[in-house]
């Protein structure tokens, strides 16, 4: 007679927080129990524990695959197998483009592995996928910078820092920013140098902005809303020469020259002077509520393309 | 009917992108030469600040007396530069270069001691609007100080020996001075002649040029 099923019962040793050593049984086709085992692994310091059990469903069919393959790529990446951890993103986006978080994470493994390009082109797909994921435009931000697109990067510190001011990262957005402005360049060897013609004409650009701040003699947060607006301006005049816009051109570019021209510019740049300190961002914040209610309505309703 | 809506709209959107008529080349190169007029500018500043004298000479890995005679090349070269860019668009304003790269030219000839040659070619960028007035102004004023005439907009600020033998900074001698801060906001400056002084820590006091000179 035929085996038409052999259901497998994996079985191990559970130790409590109060010591009682307990046996857990989990069903190899229940995909929920065995995603949550796999979890709560990856959680614990026994990552490489919860592969079996992610493989489980991955044998079964499942709608919860994509994501599946996501947590195999974290607890890939949290045991440094880079190459295994993209090979599951890419598996699970195979499944489902529009799982917005297989893109980031996809795009963090390519940034860890420095592969610059592609994890741009993966941060780009995560933002198109959640405009609002904070993180998204984070790596946008940091993968751009090492590859020498400071205009590029230092936009979208700004974007990161308009989304989410109180973001726990918002105080290192803000020395991204201001490393940027002050011509802060890499260690040898962690980035690459910029080379189309389009990079070098925003760095140039924002090169000559740097100098010509220098010769107005203004106070630090004048001279931030100097070069930020300045930049926004260069930035956004050279986008609306272009016969073929790319993501830069249309999602930051074009949008932060919008800003540079409305009245909403100056409480951007105070917004950004303060976020360098958690505590007197929030106290500028509630300071200036209207003024930061007004900024966000505007950047609601104002429209923003890929 | 629908056609010409779209027609329309078209035309409308190709004169919004004609606004802008950058010359990206020029631009790139106008923005280098920002670059280069400011590259030991701000040392040579900071030198004069015992405080800091070391660090800056560290960080810039040229010794303090070299700084003077780097930039007075680099001066050179931009002037021979900005003279070709001159002779084929005449001045790179606003349309062509955007900003601040409009006022990367009127920097190289403001270090230079080519001003009044070139002050009628800036101030016709300035009444253009190819150029911020005050900045026109502040050349002007520039090139009266250094005939020893008075200035209009009170902003030159002169270090150097008074008839009683001491050493003092002061703004140099303003014509009409009663009306000067009314000559200063038309001509688009935020700050009051006063006011324009205290930044250089500087008292500022009617003076005559005959009390001078």
């Amino acid at each position: 007679m035929k085996l038409k099923c052999v259901v497998i019962f994996t079985a191990f040793l559970w130790v409590t927080g109060h010591g009682i050593v307990q046996a857990q049984v989990i069903d190899p086709t229940d995909n929920n129990a065995n995603y949550q085992k796999a979890l709560s692994l990856y959680q614990s310091d026994a990552a490489a524990d919860g592969i079996p059990y992610l493989e489980n469903i991955l044998k079964n069919s499942s709608t919860i695959k994509p994501a599946a393959y996501d947590l195999l790529g974290n607890i890939y990446d949290k045991l440094l197998q880079p190459d295994k951890a993209i090979e599951a993103y890419k598996a699970g986006i195979q499944l489902d483009p529009a799982y917005q978080n297989l893109r980031f994470n996809l795009g963090l493994a390519y940034f860890r592995m420095k592969k610059y390009t592609d994890a741009e082109l993966s941060a780009i797909e995560a933002i198109k996928l959640d405009p609002k994921h904070a993180n998204s435009l984070r790596l946008y931000g940091l993968v751009t910078f090492h590859q020498d697109k400071r205009v590029n990067a230092l936009l979208a510190f700004c974007s990161f820092l308009l989304m989410d001011p109180n973001a726990p990262r918002a105080s290192e957005a803000y020395t991204n920013i201001q490393s940027i402005l002050k011509g802060g360049a890499l260690k040898p060897g962690e980035g690459l140098p910029a080379t189309d013609k389009n990079t070098i004409a925003l760095n140039n650009g924002l090169a000559a902005i740097m100098a010509a701040g220098k010769t107005k003699k203004l106070p630090p947060a004048e001279l931030l809303e100097y070069q930020l607006k300045s930049i926004f301006i260069m930035a956004g005049q050279l986008s609306a020469k272009k016969q073929a816009k790319d993501f830069f051109d249309t999602y930051y570019a074009d949008f932060f020259y919008k800003l540079a021209q409305s009245k909403y510019m100056h409480v951007f740049a105070q917004l950004v002077g303060v976020s360098g300190d958690k505590e007197a961002s929030q106290k500028w914040q509630q300071e200036n509520s209207q003024q930061m209610t007004e900024l966000n309505a505007w950047v609601k309703t104002t429209e923003r393309n890929f | 009917m629908k056609n010409l809506i779209i027609v329309f709209l078209l035309s409308m959107a190709s004169t919004a992108i004609g606004q802008i008529k950058l010359n990206t080349p020029l631009k790139k190169q106008m923005d280098s030469v920002f670059v280069l007029d400011q590259k030991y500018r701000e040392a040579m500043t900071l030198l004069n600040n015992p405080a800091k004298k070391d660090s800056i000479v560290k960080v810039m890995g040229v010794p303090s007396e070299g700084y003077q005679k780097l930039q007075s090349h680099i001066d050179t070269l931009n002037l021979i530069f900005i003279e070709k860019v001159f002779a084929q668009y005449g001045y790179p304003g606003t349309t062509l270069v955007g900003e601040p790269t409009n006022e990367a030219a009127w920097n190289v000839i403001q270090h230079s001691a080519k001003i009044a040659e070139y002050l009628p070619l800036i101030k016709k960028a300035a009444e253009n609007k190819e150029l911020p007035f005050r900045l026109y102004a502040i050349m002007l004023d520039r090139n009266l100080l250094q005939q020893d005439k008075e200035q209009i907009y009170g902003t030159q600020i002169q270090a150097q020996k008074m008839k009683n033998g001491k050493f003092e900074m002061f703004v140099w001698p303003i014509k009409d001075p009663e009306t000067v801060n009314d000559r200063r906001k038309k001509a688009g400056f935020d700050l009051t002649v006063e006011e324009n002084a205290k930044r250089f820590n500087v008292t500022y006091t009617i003076k005559k040029i005959d009390e001078i000179k």
